[in-house]
């Protein structure tokens, strides 16, 4: 595994720790941060569509693992598309202020939710739609919208070019 | 330009071959690959000392929050508390003649529906990780005879059943997690039903034959039917109210389950595995 392979596993296994002993923990509300949907954004933003959905897939599937009840890989589909449209954005735009990428994240959310809810519906007959939801995406794409920031210069980490001649990080 | 297309198209490889290996996952999940379970115990195992770790620091920082937030109706649920101790310590001396009575009738029948079963008493260490599903975790495993499947009870009746488990942990999906279903009953009638959970601050569905007879108020208990994933007469809840379906030939009523699953501290798991 190269470097940014590395920094990106560590990164990931950080914020799976951090989902289990402090998000899900400390729930605002009754509702869950989504620590590692929030890093699949911020991927996204600062490194394009091809790292963001890779990132979307690796932290989908943590994600699939530690939920047991849902199907494997439920989460990760909604999100390696959320993370490739959030890159796809991202190559589209040279605007790079703090409050639309809080808009990115909110919509971002959103749509993971949407998909994730579409996908349980259509791919594993779960109808996980509640009276609760629509106040769980708010409070997730608030909460987002305030953890995007710290989280994309966490993900410049993960990508960020040593300058060393000749040498190419990829991942 | 040329590089720009081709890193345009390779972007797109990438994204396909990432969702054409969710759909895969998806699909070997749902079949029940075996490897897959066994990554999943292991991640269980290896999060359960965090979970439980924060838990612990959490749970008073929550219930202090909790109670500075509820202490003027924390008194009046206080006071409703207190009146209904009273009352149910009354209903306790005519549950215990009942019981008395049953066991004698039974024993004269030998109807034979109460089997031993093995326990094991756990406690609830966390709840879920995410904001869809409805589990706990245990502080029990598979090192102390829990399998996954194993139904789960607290004292007034059915709380889920084991989803998963590793050495040290098990993950209860509870009976109001949406898709959950159990075959069940109305004691003193002959037909059968299924229960299903419909997701958290939502009633549970009971879908049983047109011909069945249930009303509001009736208790509804596991079938034990054959092949059935529990012991037959666990009560799951009561019916709140009932509807015909004429054009599924089907009862639907709505049902309200006996166990508060949001105020569980210990449960027991049943040591029973699917007969028939």
């Amino acid at each position: 595994m190269n470097a940014p392979g590395f920094r990106m596993a560590a990164i990931v296994g950080t914020m799976a720790v951090a989902q289990v002993a402090v998000f899900s923990q400390f729930r605002l509300g009754g509702v869950a941060v989504d620590a590692l949907l929030c890093l699949t954004i911020a991927a996204g933003l600062t490194a394009g569509d091809r790292r963001g959905a890779l990132m979307g897939f690796t932290c989908g599937v943590v994600a699939d693992l530690l939920i047991t009840s849902r199907p494997l890989g439920l989460s990760a589909l909604g999100w390696t598309i959320v993370g490739y449209l959030v890159g796809r954005y991202q190559g589209t735009t040279t605007r790079s202020s703090p409050v639309v990428a809080s808009l990115v994240a909110v919509v971002g959310t959103v749509g993971a939710v949407v998909l994730y809810l579409l996908s349980a519906r259509v791919l594993a007959g779960l109808d996980l739609v509640g009276p609760q939801t629509v106040r769980v995406v708010a409070v997730m794409a608030l909460a987002n919208a305030v953890l995007v920031h710290p989280f994309t210069r966490l993900t410049r980490w993960i990508w960020v070019e040593r300058s060393r001649p000749g040498v190419r990080f990829r991942v | 330009m040329a590089t720009t297309r081709r890193g345009g198209s390779r972007s797109r490889l990438t994204f396909g071959l990432l969702v054409l290996t969710s759909v895969t996952l998806l699909t070997l999940d749902a079949r029940g690959f075996a490897p897959i379970e066994s990554v999943r115990s292991a991640v269980l195992g290896f999060f359960a000392p965090v979970g439980e770790t924060a838990g612990n620091v959490f749970r008073p920082v929550g219930d202090a929050w909790d109670g500075a937030r509820q202490q003027g109706s924390l008194r009046e649920e206080n006071e409703t508390l207190r009146e209904r101790v009273a009352e149910l310590e009354g209903d306790l001396a005519d549950a215990e003649a009942a019981e008395r009575e049953l066991t004698q009738l039974q024993a004269q029948l030998e109807l034979g529906f109460v089997e031993d079963v093995g326990e094991v008493h756990a406690r609830v260490v966390t709840g879920s990780v995410g904001n869809f599903e409805q589990t706990v975790e245990l502080d029990k495993g598979s090192d102390d005879g829990i399998r996954a499947g194993m139904p789960v009870v607290s004292g007034r009746g059915l709380v889920g059943q084991v989803a998963q488990v590793s050495g040290s942990r098990a993950v209860v999906r509870l009976l109001t997690d949406p898709g959950y279903q159990a075959g069940v009953k109305v004691p003193g009638t002959s037909g059968l039903g299924v229960v299903t959970g419909r997701g958290e601050g939502r009633l549970l569905r009971a879908s049983f034959d047109l011909r069945t007879d249930v009303e509001p108020g009736d208790l509804v208990v596991t079938s034990g039917a054959e092949r059935s994933l529990y012991p037959p007469d666990v009560p799951v809840g009561r019916i709140r109210a009932v509807d015909a379906d004429e054009v599924n030939l089907s009862r639907d009523a709505t049902v309200e389950p006996l166990v508060a699953m949001d105020e569980l501290l210990y449960v027991t798991v049943l040591l029973w595995e699917q007969r028939g």
